[in-house]
């Protein structure tokens, strides 16, 4: 029963020529969290043309949110359209948690962009994990960009005494002026 | 109540109807849900919560949620949209119109609280097309069923309807005593009913409108009920037909699925 | 009258990094954090100049910038993107959108400064 309702589901997402139809079926889908439907979905979303379906869909892979989901959104980080890595990012931050251990792994990746848009997703992350992480990006990455998005967030969480440090040190690890704006900015934040 | 029964309650409210409440609404939470363990005599949150939970018909979890929400509003609010409602937007829809032999214009209120929205648009719409070979009604969609309880009866104290023009005054309300009541001409068109915006059956059912106001409503939904939402009313919307949302709110950093219109008095989302 | 930029970038430091450069030479500098967003405020005001960044929620820069082009008001108008995305690829997407120039980011102060100038006309 159930399958073939999700079957159906996934038959309409992916070939009925009304656009509202589609989208409903997408909403419909969070009702099965199950991993080939996420596997589905994410097809979709690439596949889509409309774009208000592409919003349901992304709609319900919050709703899903899954380690799947999680997993397969943060492929689409390397997508070569905007509108992807940007849902994507969208997605893994309302998913806190579930995230997590996918950006943790990001963070190590060798191309800054997605070293980046894994430190966009830690900035909203409410844990003290987070804050760790962030630090250690402060310190060790070769990215100025990476490391002025880092230094923004914890300004932004308003930290103890030795994070103060490590922001105040990354301005010396490089010398631009974009990077030194960013450490007074999240300096002067700390404070109040 | 505890941080963590607090968490539990919310968790559940927002799943149910999408409205959040962070931590710092602990004590406006508490203050209510104490007012309803009172009236139904259990001592405990964890009694209570089971209660709520347990209770089939949903009535407990309504009552709750109906303490719960704001609902705040009165007649003719934010006056300069309404003006390009009047002014702009109902010309065009008539524009629009022109080669069907009956016009007929649909307007949804949602979120519409204790009525005083629908009851201006309607007072809006007569004015704009009296005489006019137009008919229209308007859909008014709350989740708090005591509010939709007194829009039904309309009847206004001095405060609602402080910033309503006098001729409209006279024209459209019977005085009565320290209270004012719409007149049942008005009252007529307008149909007034539950429902939760995050009810996905029952939105799908909403379909065909012009209009759609739904002003300071969205303020107290997460990003994503919000962007679930916003996907229902573009369902419910004709091809062309416009989104009001509250002054001091927007649709930007919700979805960019909606055009934006620029019009003299308002900046509206068109479908 | 002083030339009126809109800087649309979702980071409040790179805004106003951008502000704090801009504003001291006399540029008047308003914001948006997303494409939408900065598509909702140019059809309430009217801007001189956009520096958008690409990577942003709701709608990226490029989209933003073609939706600017495609608008008669906003034909003409200058637009810079400054992205961390460097690639051959990002920039013939964004010159293919309408921008007038591609930046990468991070940007010196004088070089954004030199930059503005010369394509807001203004010395
Ligand atoms: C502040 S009132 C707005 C009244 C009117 N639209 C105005 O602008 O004056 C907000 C209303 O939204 C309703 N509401 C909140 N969550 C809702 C939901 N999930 N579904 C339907 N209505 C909801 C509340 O019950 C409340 O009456």
């Amino acid at each position: 029963m159930k399958t073939s309702k999700v079957k159906k589901l996934m038959e309409i997402l992916s070939t009925h020529p009304e656009e509202r139809e589609r989208r409903y079926a997408a909403m419909e889908l969070s009702d099965f969290p199950r991993e080939d439907v996420v596997e589905h979905l994410v097809n979709r979303l690439v596949e889509e043309k409309s774009r208000a379906v592409q919003e349901a869909i992304v709609s319900t892979l919050i709703t899903i949110g899954t380690e799947a989901v999680v997993r397969r959104c943060a492929e689409l980080l390397r997508s070569e359209d905007a509108y992807l890595r940007n849902s994507a990012i969208e997605v893994l931050q309302l998913l806190q948690h579930t995230s997590l251990g996918v950006v943790k792994e990001l963070l190590q990746d060798p191309d800054p962009d997605v070293r980046l848009f894994a430190v966009n997703v830690l900035g909203e992350l409410k844990v003290k994990e987070a804050v760790e992480l962030l630090c250690r990006v402060v310190e060790e990455d070769e990215d100025v960009n990476v490391v002025a998005a880092a230094v923004e967030y914890l300004g932004e969480m308003g930290l103890r005494g030795d994070d103060r440090e490590t922001v105040r040190k990354a301005a010396e690890r490089f010398s631009d002026p974009f990077l030194e704006y960013a450490v007074e900015v999240a300096l002067r934040k700390m404070e109040v | 109540m505890t941080i963590e029964e607090f968490v539990k309650l919310r968790d559940y409210i927002y799943r149910k109807v999408g409205i959040y409440f962070d931590e710092k609404k602990l004590y406006y939470v508490e203050k209510r849900v104490e007012a309803r363990m009172r009236s139904i005599g259990v001592d405990s949150f964890r009694a209570y919560f089971a209660w709520m939970r347990f209770d089939t018909s949903g009535r407990e979890l309504q009552e709750l949620l109906n303490a719960l929400t704001v609902n705040e509003t009165y007649f003719f609010r934010e006056y300069q949209q309404l003006r390009c409602f009047a002014e702009e937007v109902i010309p065009e829809i008539l524009k629009g119109k022109n080669n069907q032999n009956s016009k007929r214009i649909r307007i949804w209120s949602a979120g519409c609280s204790t009525g005083e929205e629908a009851y201006t648009l309607a007072i809006i719409i007569k004015e704009m097309t009296g005489g006019m070979p137009v008919t229209w009604e308007i859909h008014a969609t709350d989740l708090n069923t005591d509010v939709l309880l007194q829009a039904k009866k309309g009847l206004y104290g001095r405060r609602a309807v402080k910033d309503v023009p006098e001729v409209y005054l006279a024209r459209y309300f019977r005085r009565m005593g320290e209270q004012f009541e719409i007149r049942s001409e008005l009252r007529r068109q307008i149909y007034f009913y539950q429902l939760n915006l995050l009810d996905r059956e029952n939105m799908r059912k909403m379909v065909d409108f012009d209009v759609i106001f739904c002003r300071n409503v969205l303020i107290y939904f997460d990003d994503s009920s919000r962007r679930e939402v916003a996907l229902y009313f573009y369902d419910a919307l004709r091809k062309g037909g416009y989104i009001f949302l509250g002054h001091s709110e927007s649709m930007s950093r919700i979805t960019p699925i909606f055009r934006l219109r620029k019009f003299k008095n308002a900046i509206i989302y068109q479908k | 009258m002083s030339v009126h930029i809109l800087v649309v970038d979702d980071s409040s430091t790179v805004r106003g990094y951008y502000t704090s450069i801009l504003s001291k030479a006399g540029f008047a500098v308003d914001h948006a954090a997303n494409g939408y967003e900065a598509l909702e405020k140019a059809v309430k005001f009217d801007y001189d100049f956009f520096i958008v960044d690409i990577n942003m929620p709701k709608m990226s820069g490029y989209e933003l910038v073609r939706q600017l082009r495609e608008d008669e008001r906003g034909v003409g108008v200058p637009v810079i993107i400054i992205s961390t995305e460097a690639k051959d690829s990002d920039r013939l997407e964004g010159y293919r959108a309408g921008a007038n120039l591609f930046l990468v980011k991070p940007v010196k102060p004088e070089r954004l400064l030199f930059l503005t100038k010369i394509i807001a006309g203004v010395r």
